[in-house]
């Protein structure tokens, strides 16, 4: 059996008196498609910002790549090649489309294969992530005046430009059209066919069930659930969680 | 046919070589004061537009890191007793007095700029855990806590000021003016290239998805904390070269000319002016506002404070409706937008 990838060991997090995260554990595998559900204020948010190092976790151990990420800031963590999208989009707006995949590139990308890109590598590997994202002919647009779709898209774009092993898709699909739905989760299908393992924090169900391989469900800061996918959705505990008693 | 870059340095020099051989021919001190303030302002917006314009962290110290580099000069002017200086003796080689402003002059902009520099870096440390709002009064606060330092420090003058008597002549100029006038010359052109030299590197592209999203730079792997150190550095570093020569220019500083709120008001006014995202808008907003204001200084129109006025009302105007300056006015009207 391979190695994790991933591998958060008894991961804690509060925020004053409140204990948001208490002592989650959960691997990913290289390659994997995971699903993270729960419903609101389960933690879910919480545990992307913890992984990803905008938040700082209080108790236990990540470790990522056969390297421990605790006390990272997210610049190290996206060298170490973990990527992420975010729930809302939060593209460089005043920048265009095409700068906004060339900021991961000269960094991140940059940092993990250990030389500097020229300009014509850069352009080119940028508009080859704008093409797998269907952003291509609007390169030149200010981020700033794209669409819903278009922006989730970016955020994917932009996640992929840091050439990660691990995407964390916070919710990129919350908000959007069924058709738009479809869009975006046959683009990380397609990512995920690449070799990068992705963990998908959904609330859209039947996304979520498509999509992933396995399912950890988090409740009230706790981890409930974790196995294969159709296993978890038949969990008595699960159900009652989502739908009530 | 040439680089970009070969391009840039051609122009540059071109233009040097004609501001300076056009304020020489004009023979009149007029001008050349005239001149020089205007290169200043070159230097301390296109210096602020590095942290503020590219990076997003608008620093209201540029008065401080100017009277910095100003002091730094005073200091060591009184500590080498460089007054009384009359020839340098170097085991056996001596520079004659007409030399020894090409000594003294360029050491003292090259120590301006490192204690500004480093002054940079210390409030960068300090303060860049402030975002936005914070982060600016934080170097408001600063300027007024240096201020009131270099106010109850005799040694370089106090609240009476420090006379620094240039050297009377300097070999291969008409004055010691001329000369200074020269090394400001200098220093703007570097500013100039070193402004778009950031912006063409990585340093640049990092400090504008800091100004766009921070959270979401440090998520795309850009190194904030260590890039807007950079930043803080490089930009106090030039606004205190700037500083460094005010002393040899003006022969006096004190505390009130050298703080002053104009130096800070017009760093921030000349970029917002011409355009923040561009090494050129510093440049335009700088020509452009600093001309008028000696234009109308000089005829004795208007007071130093009805022309700060002058350029609040100005910013206003251009915040509410050209946010992009007269670059991104430009491009508009050409029906580009703003890159």
């Amino acid at each position: 059996m391979t190695s994790p990838l991933l591998r958060v060991q008894g991961m804690g997090k509060r925020f004053g008196g409140f204990v948001v995260l208490d002592g989650i554990d959960f691997e990913v595998y290289p390659g994997e498609r995971l699903g993270l559900i729960g419903p609101n204020g389960s933690g879910k948010s919480t545990t992307v910002n913890c992984l990803s190092g905008v938040l700082s976790h209080d108790t236990g151990q990540i470790s990522f790549d056969g390297q421990v990420l605790d006390g990272l800031k997210p610049h190290q963590r996206a060298y170490a090649g973990l990527a992420r999208s975010f729930q809302i989009p939060r593209p460089f707006a005043r920048l265009s489309v095409l700068k906004n995949i060339k900021v991961p590139m000269m960094f991140a990308a940059e940092k993990r294969s250990g030389r500097r890109f020229n300009e014509a590598e850069l352009e080119d590997q940028a508009h080859q992530a704008l093409a797998q994202v269907g952003l291509l002919a609007k390169a030149d647009l200010l981020a700033g005046s794209l669409t819903q779709i278009d922006l989730r898209k970016l955020e994917l774009a932009r996640a992929i430009a840091a050439q990660p092993k691990l995407l964390i898709a916070d919710e990129s699909m919350a908000g959007l059209a069924t058709s738009e739905t479809d869009e975006i989760l046959a683009l990380l299908f397609q990512l995920n066919s690449q070799g990068i393992a992705v963990i998908m924090i959904e609330h859209i169900m039947r996304a979520v069930s498509a999509f992933s391989q396995r399912l950890v469900v988090l409740a009230a800061g706790k981890k409930i659930a974790d196995g294969p996918t159709q296993e978890v959705l038949r969990d008595p505990l699960v159900e009652r969680i989502y739908l009530g008693d | 046919m040439f680089t970009s870059n070969t391009r840039f340095l051609i122009g540059l020099l071109i233009a040097g070589a004609t501001i300076f051989l056009g304020v020489k021919a004009l023979a009149e001190g007029y001008y050349l004061l005239v001149a020089y303030y205007i290169l200043q302002y070159i230097v301390l917006a296109t210096a602020w537009n590095i942290l503020g314009g590219y990076g997003g962290y608008v620093n209201f110290g540029s008065a401080c890191f100017f009277a910095v580099g100003g002091y730094t000069t005073v200091f060591f002017y009184k500590l080498l007793g460089l007054q009384a200086l009359k020839s340098l003796d170097f085991g056996g080689f001596i520079i004659t007095a007409p030399f020894i402003a090409y000594l003294i002059i360029p050491a003292s902009v090259l120590m301006g700029a490192a204690v500004s520099g480093l002054m940079g870096l210390a409030t960068g440390y300090l303060t860049l855990r402030l975002r936005g709002v914070f982060f600016a009064i934080s170097t408001l606060a600063l300027t007024v806590v240096v201020q009131t330092l270099v106010l109850n420090w005799s040694y370089v003058g106090g609240a009476r000021g420090a006379y620094v008597m240039r050297p009377p002549s300097v070999a291969g100029f008409a004055s010691t003016s001329e000369f200074v006038f020269f090394a400001m010359l200098l220093i703007a052109m570097a500013a100039l290239a070193i402004a778009r030299n950031v912006e063409h590197q990585k340093l640049g592209a990092g400090l504008e998805a800091i100004r766009d999203d921070e959270d979401s730079a440090e998520c795309s792997g850009v190194p904030t904390l260590q890039l807007k150190l950079q930043a803080t550095t490089l930009s106090g570093a030039l606004m205190g070269a700037a500083g460094a020569l005010f002393p040899y220019f003006v022969t006096f500083v004190d505390p009130v000319g050298a703080f002053n709120l104009v130096h800070t008001v017009n760093s921030i006014a000349m970029p917002l002016i011409g355009g923040m995202t561009h090494w050129s808008g510093p440049l335009i907003g700088a020509v452009l506002l600093g001309g008028v204001q000696q234009y109308f200084g000089s005829k004795n129109m208007v007071t130093p404070e009805l022309s700060l006025l002058f350029v609040g009302v100005l910013m206003m105007v251009f915040v509410a409706i050209a946010p992009n300056g007269i670059l991104g006015l430009w491009q508009r009207l050409r029906g580009k937008d703003v890159k």
